[in-house]
């Protein structure tokens, strides 16, 4: 080691100046392979050989959209007993009377649903409106539907409907979701987890999101209220499938009784109870004003959904003919708006 | 002289790297991978594939430079990283003149720690879906500087010469970031790489296996403390070197008078150290708050539902969500793009969406044949489109949509002042065209009868390119205008029942 | 050794941008021809469209000449209507008066839009809210005094003036649809 001053740039120690021999030249000296240099060499190759292994795992192998099968919605109507009647009118002061006569009269629940069965029941709940309003379906009705339903010893009642308006208040000020749950139906809000999507295969709607009880049930009960509505001229049984669907439906407007006849189509419901009850006779489908009901005290009953919108139309004052979707459901099949011309049995009282 | 091989790397790299940024226009991009830098980047691949859950597949790339740190240590930081030479060859500028005030400067700093916060802030935000590494990774943020800022700048000097007038909105606030940064090197040499870069930090921790690492001989050693005074990442070798702030500049071994530091494989380990120095605590603290941030976020500004109408992005691009999980903001669509339509997004996006990609249809539109800004994005977040897959065949196969085109009736000239133009008609690119007219008989203020081609928009058939409103000839808010409502991307977005799907 | 592993490093940055840009200067993918078929010759499908003015319909005739009507003709014949037919590649119309068996008058306007695609989307465009479809008859559609419909890459537009003539209509419908293959 030279003494002289600073150290310059090239001023290094020879090696014969290294103390040799020494622990520390001999370590410095070599790389240290002994069992920690293995083991970090080991180490450091496994986090290499992870990191490789890792990307070409996770590695995206192309097209992001998952092209699963959509689940189609089956046909719910059951079969038809031979002389059994197509449509039942009754009148009378009691809703819950009415339903059970009018079911009665088509040959009992049991013949829409068996033992063990799934059913969905789709009452209108639409709006936030109070039972009297008569923008969604009479709780009296529905409940005594559930009842029926039941009691047929159907495995599983699922209720529900898409509202227009926020779903808890709907369902609430409806009365729906109380005397439902009396009766020993399992709720089914609309909440955004609650949709899938699925084929609907008609003329003007491919895919649509819809709830899971129309999915998943075996059985479908259609309990729509009568009234009057603003672009197609009513609501009542063939419109209450806008109730089944999530995602954008105001796009339906577009084409309203094209887009009514491929729910309806998608669907097949096995019931319809048409509530009567009270009607909504003008600024439908929200009413709101008391004037605008009318008591009618009346429930009709079937399978063809066409028949009891052409009775409902009459009970608004409206030609069924005039009605876009009634003559388009005749078209497609769903049912014929002469409901005279079916085996109709009419109660009064 | 490795080290002249070191400084050879990095003006090479640095030359390569801004070659290819200048190459990325519509004009000369042929098939250039300009983003091969990026794709490199382990740190946008690891937060990427944590938003995202798989690895774009030319990120693969990544694990060129993984296994080499893993095994050489953290080189990268001074032979290769754009950002790197630029903050050394400043630092260079900016350093003290006396070696022992050097010795000073490049002293290691508990500040230095901060670097891996912010990594782990960064991967705690990705680990929720929620990507914002391209503001603060070096090679996104040199991308992004020099694309939307000091290329503009040179080429608006230049009378426009290289890419035309390009003007990007904000772009003050890109500068001042930018340069903002290389200025701290006035603070001390390499500030941003030591305290701040994330990439450092995760090239810092893989180099804590690193099998190669600088080491002292403490026999020869006289403390002058010469290797210090040029060390670049502050690794304190006149100490116990540290390996993971080492950025194997090799400055240090040719300083020493003696030739007591080397770079060798598998040194003993009590001459240098990979702790960072960072108590456990302060590492999940950060990741946790990366994570609690996002849903934090997202309930102010949320991805959906309520999209802001200026929220056009480049067509290709994924679904929002999927989006922000990808997009580095890096400005490398915003550069390519022929007509400087995309721009840096201040809040059309959200907090999330900042400077990422939005189409400004008013400063340029989306050239119907084109469809370079999928070609140029390093992650995916833009997917690659062909020109058949955009343009579409209507009425059976429809194109991609980036929004719809609607009339402002008040300030469209047939429609509000009764004068012709259907300049909008004339510049609609699509086949047939989504912009028709009817003739229509209006009244003039003179009383006389005037027919007018009156325009109109049919959705089925409008991609949402903004050709209509750039070319309108009212100058300031123009009569006709785009916005993000019906994109393709987004299914919920789609107005018309055509296409069948609610 | 120290000099064999600077060299290695000293190659590989040209070495890897010397790759780099012979990938970059590789030409491009073709562009891609937009997709679809050019139309038909003109002589061969003027020759198809006048020979379906010809023979059996259904007892009516043509009463003076068939016109042909290019682009240019078209904004002649109907005007502010034309663009929506040239936006369709519509190729040519044949138009004529007819008489029907019974000497209603009639107009029937043959229009080749060159593409059952364009033919279908130019029935969509003009169907109106007051026109009901036909039975039997798949897109067609009927309303007062007139009768449209599409067969392959035609769109036809039957124009009546009194109500024999409207009755006489869907014969020749009918029988315009039996020629066009």
């Amino acid at each position: 080691m030279s003494s002289n001053g600073p150290p310059g740039p090239y001023d290094r120690v020879p090696e014969s100046r290294v103390r040799k021999g020494s622990q520390t030249a001999a370590q410095t000296d070599t790389a240290s392979m002994d069992r920690r240099g293995i083991l970090r060499v080991g180490a450091t190759a496994a986090m290499a050989l992870g990191s490789v292994a890792l990307g070409f795992g996770l590695r995206d192998r192309g097209s992001h959209k998952k092209t699963r099968a959509l689940p189609t919605i089956k046909d719910h109507r059951a079969d038809k007993p031979a002389g059994a009647t197509d449509m039942a009118i009754v009148r009378g002061p009691d809703p819950a009377a009415n339903v059970r006569r009018a079911v009665e009269a088509l040959g009992g629940m049991g013949r829409f649903v068996r033992h063990g069965e799934r059913v969905v029941i789709k009452p209108n709940i639409g709006w936030n409106r109070t039972p009297e309003q008569a923008a969604n379906t009479n709780p009296d009705v529905v409940a005594e539907v559930v009842r029926l339903v039941v009691a047929a010893g159907a495995g599983k009642v699922w209720l529900t409907d898409a509202s227009v308006n926020t779903p808890e208040q709907c369902f609430a000020r409806s009365g729906i979701e109380k005397a439902a749950k009396a009766a020993g139906a399992t709720v089914v809000r609309p909440d955004a987890s609650a949709f899938r999507e699925v084929n609907v295969s008609g003329k003007l709607l491919r895919t649509g999101d819809v709830l899971f009880p129309f999915v998943e049930a075996d059985r479908v009960i259609n309990v729509p209220i009568v009234k009057q509505h603003g672009l197609s001229l009513a609501s009542m049984a063939l419109k209450n499938w806008y109730g089944v669907l999530g995602g954008q439906r105001v796009k339906l407007h577009q084409n309203i009784h094209l887009s009514i006849i491929d729910l309806a189509a998608m669907v097949k419901p096995t019931l319809t109870i048409l509530d009567a009850t009270r009607i909504l006779l003008a600024n439908g489908p929200t009413g709101g004003s008391l004037a605008d009901v009318k008591q009618m005290d009346t429930i009709a009953a079937g399978s063809d959904e066409v028949a009891l919108d052409a009775f409902g139309a009459t009970l608004l004052g409206l030609n069924p003919t005039d009605v876009g979707f009634i003559v388009e459901g005749m078209k497609a099949g769903l049912g014929t708006p002469q409901w005279q011309s079916l085996k109709t049995v009419e109660l009064g009282g | 002289m490795f080290r002249w091989l070191r400084r050879a790397y990095q003006i090479v790299f640095l030359g390569f790297f801004l070659f290819l940024l200048v190459v990325t226009t519509a004009g000369h991009i042929r098939s250039y991978d300009v983003q091969w830098l990026l794709e490199f980047d382990p740190l946008v691949a690891v937060t990427t594939a944590l938003a995202s859950h798989t690895l774009y597949h030319a990120l693969l790339w990544s694990l060129v430079l993984i296994v080499p740190t893993l095994i050489l240590g953290r080189f990268f930081c001074s032979w290769m990283c754009p950002m790197g030479v630029l903050h050394h060859a400043l630092g260079f500028l900016a350093r003290k003149r006396r070696p022992p005030d050097r010795v000073k400067q490049n002293a290691p700093r508990p500040s230095h720690r901060i670097k891996y916060l912010v990594l782990a802030v960064m991967l705690g935000l990705a680990a929720a879906g929620s990507v914002q590494i391209g503001l603060l990774d070096p090679i996104a943020s040199t991308w992004r500087g020099l694309a939307t800022s000091v290329l503009p700048a040179l080429s608006n000097l230049a009378y426009g010469a290289y890419q035309g007038e390009r003007h990007f909105q904000w772009g003050t606030l890109i500068t001042l970031v930018f340069f903002g940064a290389l200025a701290l090197n006035f603070v001390y040499p390499r500030f941003y790489c030591r305290v701040l870069c994330p990439l450092g930090a995760l090239l810092g921790l893989l180099s804590k296996f690193s099998l190669f690492r600088i080491t002292r001989r403490p026999e020869i050693c006289k403390g002058c403390k010469f290797c210090g005074a040029d060390c670049q990442g502050a690794a304190d070798p006149q100490g116990t070197v540290r390996a993971t702030e080492c950025m194997v500049c090799l400055n240090c071994v040719e300083a020493c008078p003696r030739g007591g530091l080397s770079y060798r494989f598998l040194p003993p380990t009590q001459f240098s150290t990979t702790k960072i120095d960072l108590v456990r605590r302060k590492w999940l603290g950060a990741g946790v708050a990366g994570v609690v941030a996002v849903p934090l976020m997202r309930a102010s500004d949320g991805v959906e539902p309520r999209p802001n109408p200026a929220r056009i992005r480049p067509p290709g691009s994924l679904e929002e969500e999927a989006f922000l999980e990808k997009c580095l903001k890096c400005g490398a669509c915003m550069k390519v793009c022929p007509t400087g339509g995309l721009q840096p997004a201040l809040h059309e996006a959200g907090l999330e969406g900042f400077w990422s990609p939005i189409l400004i249809p008013r400063i340029g539109y989306c050239e119907a044949s084109c469809t370079l800004c999928g070609q140029v994005c390093p992650t995916g977040a833009i997917e690659k489109l062909t020109l058949d897959k955009k343009v579409g065949e209507m009425p059976s196969r429809p194109p991609v949509r980036i929004g719809s085109a609607f009339f402002d009736k008040g300030r469209c000239l047939p429609w509000g002042y009764q004068t012709e133009c259907i300049v909008c008609e004339e510049v609609c690119p699509t086949s047939p065209k989504a912009i028709y007219f009817k003739m229509e008989t209006v009244t003039a203020r003179d009383g006389t009868q005037k027919t007018l081609k009156m325009p109109f928009v049919d959705l089925d058939y409008c991609t949402g390119c903004g050709t209509c409103e750039t070319r309108c000839p009212v100058v300031d808010r123009a009569g006709v205008r785009v916005s993000a409502a019906n994109e393709s991307r987004t299914p919920r977005s789609s107005i018309s029942l055509t296409g069948g799907k609610i | 050794m120290r000099i064999f592993i600077l060299i290695v490093l000293a190659l590989v940055p040209p070495a890897f941008i010397g790759w780099m840009v012979r990938q970059g200067l590789r030409s491009p993918a073709p562009a891609v021809q937009p997709a679809g078929k050019a139309r038909p010759s003109g002589a061969e499908a003027d020759k198809t469209l006048l020979a379906l003015f010809q023979g059996d319909l259904a007892g009516a005739k043509v009463k003076d000449k068939v016109g042909l009507y290019d682009e240019k003709g078209l904004f002649d014949y109907i005007d502010g209507a034309a663009p929506i037919f040239i936006q369709r590649h519509y190729r040519k119309l044949a138009a004529a008066e007819m008489a029907s068996a019974d000497g209603a008058d009639m107009v029937c306007d043959v229009y080749d839009m060159a593409e059952p695609a364009n033919a279908q989307s130019i029935f969509d465009a003009e169907k109106s809210a007051t026109a009901k479809p036909v039975p039997d008859f798949p897109d067609a559609i009927s309303g007062p005094m007139s009768f449209v419909f599409r067969a392959g890459r035609y769109y036809v537009k039957l124009t009546a003036f009194d109500a024999k003539a409207e009755a006489a209509l869907p014969g020749l419908a009918k029988a315009l649809k039996g020629k066009m293959k």
